[in-house]
């Protein structure tokens, strides 16, 4: 019987099942081939002669005046620019990925980064120096060193350039410190203060002080504190740094949340804490104060739904003759596998879109138009990028577009002005921060932890990998 | 899909058509080109989902675990550098610890309630639907789910374990926001999520003891102790070996509930195996010491695999 | 027991009250957590932190619920979700059966290298090799690009499941040949056998594996959080954990109980077959 099958036939049913048995791979092959043809960082000049970068950063769906700014930046750029075509993307930053999208091709080729990723990304050269570039940018002689510490190597490269940058301060509730009798313009500048101020608020029920203690928040605050003690988390010796975790000022960090946490049970009943779930019980009246940054304040508004009137902020408490405040923000850098070409587009749409803001006074009032159209905070007391000649009219022009209840800054401001800003710890940041997660969480949960020996533990733990870190 | 080759009405007379031949015998095979291709068509989503998703990963693991990668620059070979890295860290010892007594505490809390559970349920013949449905609806949350609602009930500030415990004067306990008790407090919530589906495969089991081994035994003037002792237990026994084996194969790999309730605190104290992993990956950017700490726990986890494999064969042929 | 035990009054009275206890028991544990979302889903925060053990609000605040839905965006992270599990089904059965088919009826002489190579998986469970499956889904081999991010990178991977072309072979191993054997006699070609024997046949099996690959799925946390990092595009069950941070207590609950009310309602419909499916594969 099957030898009388005309061989058309089977030739059909051959057909037949080469649709059905392998369509399947057959579409999964061709569509994620499809789907590969996305956003590519590497891929250099096209055939036209024109260098294609992606930029990431663009503002979200949720924000679409801002989105539209950018977008309009883009088109505005590309115009200046002929030669160069620019891929945006929503791309939020994600340490997480970045390593493997950088691998797979796949990662933009500007992104905008926390300041506490450059020193990473240096030591594992997967961003690119932008040295030679940066000399040919407009105003570059009048650049803040300062602004450009946070990605400036230990060998003087720099790898990138800022997009915002603040200085770390006490941000707190400005109505639980009335209800609890104390002035809310004169908020705590030292430590003692703040943990009397504690004890007061956390009479009327509230939490007095709160602290983020995981995620890496928790060794991130502790390292603002510290320098408000005076002291650093990594110092040189000889040509290395090494963990400077127990020479005194980490100690009495650790100790005076201790302190507040036992003897005075001003902190609340949670200690595993993350900045969003401190930002939104802090939004939500239920935190006098904690350690935080400038644009949590944006947050505060947008997601959280604060007060704007209860929002207060003050400098970084100091004491024992600290003087000096941790610096956080966004830093632009542009990918290690970006072409010579493709960098050059990249620092000139920088300096486009994040620089000129920072010394032309016209685009800087656009863009706080736009910021203030989407109901995004305008006049918040950042860093200035520029030496004051270059500054000072740039703040004049975003001056007329502030929507923020300036005074509540005023104490920050005023503080911050006699403080030095200092960067991360240079070396393997995230793990230092990782180990002293687990210090401050010993510390706020468990009464007889002893502040010193829990910060040997991180040394311990810590002394390898900063070694490692800076192996050649 | 197209008709058609075979006539509908066929079906039936192929079905008539069937007569004895040994079991298991080679469907006799197509002529022509075409019996090459078919075969090798059926096979190719099975071949390209396990190469790519499945063996590539894991030969790529074991390479990785010897290789220094900023996934930039072309890796190089370190021997076994990352080896070296995990011993240093101080942080394995205790993850591995954490993992131990999460497994531990699991077996002590979740191995023996679904049994007893099961041997009740079974021995009360009436709700026997309702008691089922009951005991596996936590299963039937989502887990992620799940773990929040737990944190939402271990709450520090209003949560209903302390509210519930402060009426009759107890606590309030720490729960999750003390090294001595975070871990444990997961085990609890693990075991509430999970054991329905033990106590279902329980009972299936029990329904499975001949009804003649405890008439028997009645006979014989046994206790119902003694017959649950004597009868019940023996005749388990292949199941809740197996039941074991599986549960410490998947505590070997809790994520969900430290990484949600306490990403690893406090004090470290719920650090995974797998949670360590994933930092190592995903935090520090060490593709290297997380490929090799993957390795060491596969290779722990194949060797439990073996022994369940060789126990399930065993027990299924019986 | 015995049937003569259980007719002694002593021991009826014992039961009885044991049994009341128990079902008491039950209801606490399985259905009181799942209540307890509910009643906090519907009260206001503050309502929850005044009264926290009441068993109903004092308002009812059933707006709750749609506030959530829309603030929190929940139709699109539900949608998110039904459409990586519908992909995941639907990719595992298909490697299933045309695997298991192939390895079961049309048996080429290489078919038992694959299968090993199939099995050989088993032992390693996917969890220890994700870092490399991350990497690898950055840049697939063969076509050289990224399916992160995508439905893709959560589908394809699941299809890499060999217990279910495990079950699906040994079912199909059961079929008896003669039947497959007349069916070619008759001229028919290897997919019309699939379709119109094998997979009529394979109702029970097919349905098992279904609801595995469906709960599986629907419950799958790990993969899904680092396979797919783009907010907008996360199932129910990754973007929880990031909107439990961020959003008021009252609102996360009832998104709690939206993730909670499908898989619960499948679990109620379908029971009968999910006890079997469970104590089946629990088993064998």
């Amino acid at each position: 019987m099957t030898e009388s099958v005309p061989v058309s036939t089977l030739r059909r049913r051959r057909r037949r099942v080469v649709a059905g048995g392998g369509a399947l791979a057959l579409a999964l092959v061709a569509g994620t081939a499809g789907c590969s043809s996305g956003s590519s960082g590497s891929s250099g000049a096209g055939s036209s002669g024109k260098t294609t970068i992606t930029v990431a950063g663009m503002p979200a769906t949720t924000s679409p005046k801002t989105r539209q700014q950018f977008l309009d930046a883009v088109a505005a750029f590309e115009k200046a620019n002929p030669k160069i075509k620019v891929k945006p993307t929503d791309t939020q930053w994600d340490a997480r990925t970045f390593a493997a999208r950088l691998a797979g091709g796949n990662a933009e080729t500007v992104l905008t980064v926390p300041l506490t990723e450059p020193p990473g990304l240096i030591a594992r050269k997967q961003i690119a120096d932008l040295g030679a570039e940066l000399k040919a940018l407009p105003h570059a002689g009048d650049l803040d060193p300062r602004a450009l510490a946070p990605a400036t190597a230990a060998d003087g490269r720099v790898f990138g350039l800022p997009v915002t940058e603040y200085a770390l301060g006490l941000v707190y509730n400005r109505d639980l410190f009335t209800k609890a009798g104390l002035d809310p313009d004169k908020p705590p500048a030292t430590w003692d203060e703040v943990r009397a101020a504690a004890k007061k608020i956390s009479d009327t029920g509230a939490t007095g002080y709160t602290q983020m203690t995981v995620k890496n928040t928790g060794g991130w605050i502790l390292t603002a504190m510290t320098y408000g003690f005076g002291g650093s988390m990594e110092k040189k010796v000889g040509d290395t740094y090494v963990p400077a975790l127990l020479d005194g000022p980490a100690e009495k960090a650790l100790g005076q949340l201790a302190a507040m946490r036992w003897q005075d049970d001003s902190m609340g009943n949670n200690h595993l804490r993350t900045q969003q779930d401190a930002e939104r019980d802090f939004a939500a009246g239920k935190i006098g104060m904690m350690i935080s940054t400038v644009n949590s304040y944006n947050r505060y508004i947008t997601q959280y739904s604060g007060k704007p009137a209860d929002f207060g902020m003050a400098a970084l408490p100091q004491q024992n003759g600290g003087r000096s405040t941790l610096l956080g923000g966004l830093m632009a850098v542009v990918s290690a596998k970006a072409t010579p070409a493709q960098r050059t587009a990249a620092v000139k749409w920088i300096d486009y879109f994040y620089l000129k803001p920072a010394y032309d006074p016209a685009a800087a009032e656009e863009q706080a138009v736009a910021q203030a159209a989407d109901k995004l905070a305008v006049g918040l007391p950042t860093l200035p990028f520029y030496s004051a000649a270059v500054s000072d009219p740039v703040n004049v022009a975003i001056g007329r577009h502030t929507n923020i209840p300036t005074g509540n800054f005023a104490p920050y401001v005023a503080g911050v002005g006699k403080l030095e800003y200092q960067v991360e710890p240079p070396v393997a940041a995230q793990e230092l921060y990782g180990a002293l997660d687990t210090a401050v969480q010993a510390v706020l949960t468990r009464k007889d932890a002893d502040p010193r020996a829990e910060l040997a533990k991180a040394a311990d733990r810590l002394g390898p990998v900063v070694e490692k870190a800076q192996a050649p | 899909m197209s008709t058609s080759t075979i006539a509908p009405e066929s079906v039936p007379v192929v079905a008539a058509a069937v007569r004895p031949s040994p079991p298991g015998s080679r469907i006799a095979r197509w002529r022509g080109g075409a019996r090459h291709l078919v075969p090798v068509l059926f096979l190719l989503p099975t071949v390209l989902v396990f190469g790519l998703f499945s063996w590539w990963p894991i030969i790529r693991s074991l390479l990785l675990s010897f290789q220094q990668t900023n996934l930039v620059e072309p890796a190089t070979w370190v021997g076994f550098d990352n080896y070296q890295t995990l011993l240093d860290d101080p942080l394995l010892g205790k993850a591995v610890t954490n993992t131990l007594v999460f497994t531990g505490l699991a077996l002590l809390i979740g191995f023996p309630l679904p049994l007893f559970l099961a041997v009740l349920m079974s021995e009360l013949r009436r709700g026997a639907g309702l008691m089922r449905v009951l005991v596996y609806l936590p299963v039937a949350v989502p887990p992620v789910v799940a773990v929040l609602m737990w944190k939402w009930f271990y709450d520090p500030d209003a949560g209903l374990f302390n509210e519930m415990l402060g009426k009759v004067g107890l606590g309030p306990y720490p729960w999750l926001q003390s090294a001595d008790t975070a871990m444990a407090s997961l085990v609890v919530e693990a075991t509430w999520a999970g054991a329905g589906g033990a106590v279902l495969i329980y009972l299936a089991a029990l329904a499975s003891v001949p009804t003649e081994l405890y008439e028997a035994a009645e006979l014989d003037g046994a206790s119902v102790r003694r017959r649950l002792w004597h009868v019940t237990l023996p005749h388990m026994r292949p199941v809740l070996l197996i039941m074991m084996l599986l549960q410490v194969i998947n505590t070997f790999q809790v994520f969900t509930e430290p990484f949600v309730l306490t990403d690893g605190g406090p004090e470290d104290s719920t650090v995974t195996v797998l949670l360590l992993i994933y930092r190592y990956a995903f935090v520090s950017g060490d593709y290297g010491a997380a490929a090799a700490l993957s390795v060491s726990l596969a290779a722990v986890l194949a060797v439990l695999s073996a022994i369940y494999l060789r126990l399930t064969r065993a027990w299924g042929t019986k | 027991m015995s049937e003569a035990e259980r007719r002694r009054p002593i021991t009826r009275f014992g039961l009885g009250t044991t049994q009341l206890l128990l079902i008491a028991a039950l209801i606490i544990e399985g259905a009181g957590p799942i209540y307890w979302v509910f009643k906090g889903s519907i009260s206001s925060t503050q309502d929850s932190l005044r009264h926290p053990l009441a068993l109903w609000p004092e308002e009812a605040h059933w707006s709750n619920i749609s506030t959530a839905w829309t603030s929190l965006d929940l139709g699109r992270y539900l949608t998110n979700t039904v459409v990586l599990v519908g992909g995941s089904w639907f990719v595992q059965l298909f490697v299933a059966v045309t695997g298991a088919y192939a390895l079961s009826v049309l048996r080429p002489f290489y078919g038992r290298y694959v299968y090993a190579a199939v099995l050989a998986t088993l032992f390693l469970p996917g969890t220890v090799s994700m870092v490399s499956l991350y990497l690898t889904i950055q840049d697939l081999p063969l076509t050289g690009g990224s399916i992160a991010n995508t439905p893709m990178a959560v589908w394809l991977p699941a299809g890499a499941h060999a217990f279910n072309v495990l079950l699906m072979k040994q079912f199909f191993d059961g079929i008896p040949k003669e039947l497959l054997e007349a069916a070619r006699l008759d001229g028919a070609g290897p997919w019309r056998i699939l379709t119109r024997i094998v997979l009529p046949m394979s109702r029970p099996i097919l349905a098992v594996v279904s609801l595995l690959a469906v709960m599986n799925a629907w419950k799958d946390f790990l993969w899904p959080m680092i396979a797919i990092t783009d907010t907008e595009k996360q199932p129910l069950a990754v973007a929880l954990p990031r909107l439990a941070d961020t959003s008021n207590q009252s609102l996360l609950i009832a998104g709690m109980l939206i993730a909670i009310i499908p898989p619960v309602v499948v679990f109620l419909v379908f029971q009968r077959q999910i006890v079997r499916g469970i104590a089946f594969t629990g088993l064998k």
